[in-house]
């Protein structure tokens, strides 16, 4: 009753819908933390490795696998829309590193590393939002 | 990323294309990417909002319990 009336309190404020949304939305979940870390970690690393076109293919496919993960653990949790919406994002840019090298095996080192740090870019913005989930 | 971040990143792009060190496709990828890096701010956003708000909530709860 006391938690009702304290969402009616603020709902005079605010639309139902966003309240609602709010309210229920999924908490801190340390896989979903873990992933998102992973993907990041992974962009920064593989950087180095650049100067090989080979490596690089292989990077860049395990880097897909590991966003497609995340997207997949995301997507099935309960009012969890935003991290799966972020995760996505994720996978696309992913996506866009894996299908150039499979169109050319020979992608220069400077696309290579360009392509990584928009990875890791945005894996760390998605990192520090899912990282202050609530618990 | 915000909109400063974006132009500044599409001019290292146009840079690195104009001096051949990426090719048509790379290029154009990367911009893709760009519009995507946009979609994560966005989101991003929208999810530290609701964060926020759900902590409001679970404060006015909280202040609502001590009342009674």
């Amino acid at each position: 009753m006391k938690k009702l009336i304290a969402v009616a309190i603020i709902s005079t404020s605010l639309s139902g819908c966003a309240l609602w949304d709010a309210y229920m939305m999924a908490g801190y979940d340390t896989t979903e933390y873990a992933l998102v870390n992973r993907i990041k970690t992974q962009a920064d690393l593989y950087a180095e490795d650049c100067k090989d076109g080979i490596k690089s293919k292989e990077n860049v496919d395990r880097l897909y696998f590991t966003t497609i993960e995340l997207k997949n653990f995301a997507t099935n949790i309960p009012h969890n829309e935003d991290t799966a919406k972020l995760a996505g994002n994720l996978v696309e840019l992913a996506k866009q590193g894996k299908d150039l090298y499979a169109k050319n095996p020979n992608v220069t080192e400077t696309f290579c590393k360009l392509k990584l740090q928009q990875i890791g870019r945005s894996a760390e913005v998605a990192q520090k939002v899912i990282g202050k989930k609530p618990r | 990323m915000n909109l400063q971040q974006i132009a500044q990143s599409y001019e290292d792009y146009t840079t690195a294309y104009n001096a051949g060190q990426i090719s048509a496709d790379e290029y154009k990828s990367l911009l893709e990417g760009l519009e995507v890096e946009k979609a994560v701010s966005m989101n991003a956003e929208e999810l530290q909002y609701k964060e926020q708000l759900n902590t409001a909530i679970n404060a006015a709860i909280s202040a609502v319990s001590m009342l009674g």
